[in-house]
């Protein structure tokens, strides 16, 4: 009996411990995520943020960010692709009220260490700046189309095309033309 | 204190948890890409260790032997989650960083073993002693090991970068593969300098 007493305490203080510190960790961690995603979200775009709207769709997240007078700067959504070297990649993509990509992060990826993580190195980046959903051909120069693929990293570089295409038909979708002016 | 002192310096050098008893290699090949993660992984486990140890030797005598693994099992884990959750609440880049490996700090066989092995039967102050020890040895053994391999293998150290971006780096050392040959290279060259110094067979 003795045995079964003193686990069953031992069981009742770890979990007595854990719900004292869960809570006074709950709005940390909370406010620590909401962090990470501002800071991704600064990082993409080029202009200070005034202020920053969240639109929840149906497939993914919006940000809406705002200069001082009010006006709409740049949208960023939360896209991904399940293409990558080693799976799922998760992309933070920045476009302008016009549709064209400012720039893009990386916010989750298992690529390999030296070569399909250049995916989320300046020197790659810096080629999608501007481009737009229907005048680009989305392909890799391998394939015939428009991007540079990193060397000895084709894969990952077709994943990240795919994952900003997909970004940019949602926000295509959400945000029609015609609406934006 | 002569026997403090001996408790403390074990854990560095003559039963280095990594590179002499060979413990805890799941986190120490894992996330030793880098400095950061090295140290950080070092020193959630030393907080960990610390934990567990005190509560172990506190409580050994109440704990009847039939039971014995499962409660230390459940200390462990508690702290564990203790940590995860702090990591997770002021340094959520580290979490990102180090992510299933905090958790994973529950079966590093090094935290139970020095609960088995030295907190169960011994008091509080050499617990303690022992797990700061102990601790900071792994630390030292993680850091050594990844910034080894953040040099070669990403040309950074502590994230700053050393090369141009486009330099080629030794990419087998960020890899799995460098991870089990540099921890090789390492023992080899502690144990090498140890026999130089020491004089010792």
């Amino acid at each position: 009996m003795r045995p079964i007493i003193i686990i069953t305490l031992v069981g009742i203080l770890s979990a007595s411990l854990l719900a004292v510190v869960d809570d006074l960790t709950r709005e940390p961690i909370a406010v620590a995520k909401e962090q990470m995603k501002r800071k991704a979200i600064e990082q993409i775009f080029p202009f200070a943020i005034d202020s920053l709207n969240t639109v929840q769709a149906e497939q993914t997240t919006f940000y809406e960010a705002y200069n001082k007078s009010n006006e709409l700067q740049g949208i960023a959504v939360e896209t991904s692709t399940d293409e990558g070297y080693s799976g799922k990649i998760e992309v933070l993509l920045g476009s302008s009220p016009d549709q064209k990509i400012l720039d893009y992060k990386v916010l989750y990826h298992r690529e390999t260490p030296g070569l399909g993580d250049k995916i989320d190195k300046p020197k790659f980046k810096k080629q999608f700046k501007g481009r737009a959903l229907e005048s680009t051909n989305w392909k890799v120069k391998k394939d015939g189309g428009e991007i540079d693929e990193l060397t000895a990293a084709t894969i990952s570089s077709r994943a990240i095309s795919a994952a900003v295409v997909r970004g940019l038909e949602y926000i295509n979708e959400q945000y029609p033309k015609s609406s934006t002016e | 204190m002569n026997e403090a002192l001996n408790i403390f310096t074990r854990g560095f050098v003559k039963e280095n948890p990594v590179t002499k008893m060979l413990l805890g290699l799941c986190p120490v090949l894992a996330v030793t890409t880098s400095a950061i993660n090295g140290l950080g992984m070092g020193l959630a486990t030393t907080f960990v260790l610390l934990g567990s140890n005190v509560v172990i030797s506190l409580a050994s005598k109440a704990i009847p032997n039939t039971v014995r693994i499962p409660s230390f099992i459940l200390v462990i884990a508690t702290f564990v989650t203790i940590v995860d959750l702090l990591i997770q609440a002021y340094s959520p880049e580290l979490n990102q960083a180090l992510g299933i490996f905090i958790p994973l700090i529950v079966v590093n066989c090094m935290i139970l073993g020095r609960a088995e092995a030295f907190a169960s039967r011994n008091g509080l102050w050499y617990s303690i002693i022992d797990a700061i020890g102990m601790g900071l040895g792994f630390t030292f053994a993680l850091l050594l090991l990844s910034i080894f391999r953040e040099v070669l293998g990403s040309g950074t150290i502590f994230n700053i970068p050393l090369v141009g971006e486009d330099a080629n780096t030794i990419l087998v050392f960020a890899l799995p593969p460098g991870a089990f040959a540099g921890l090789g290279l390492i023992i080899a060259g502690l144990n090498s300098l140890e026999k130089k110094m020491g004089g010792k067979k």
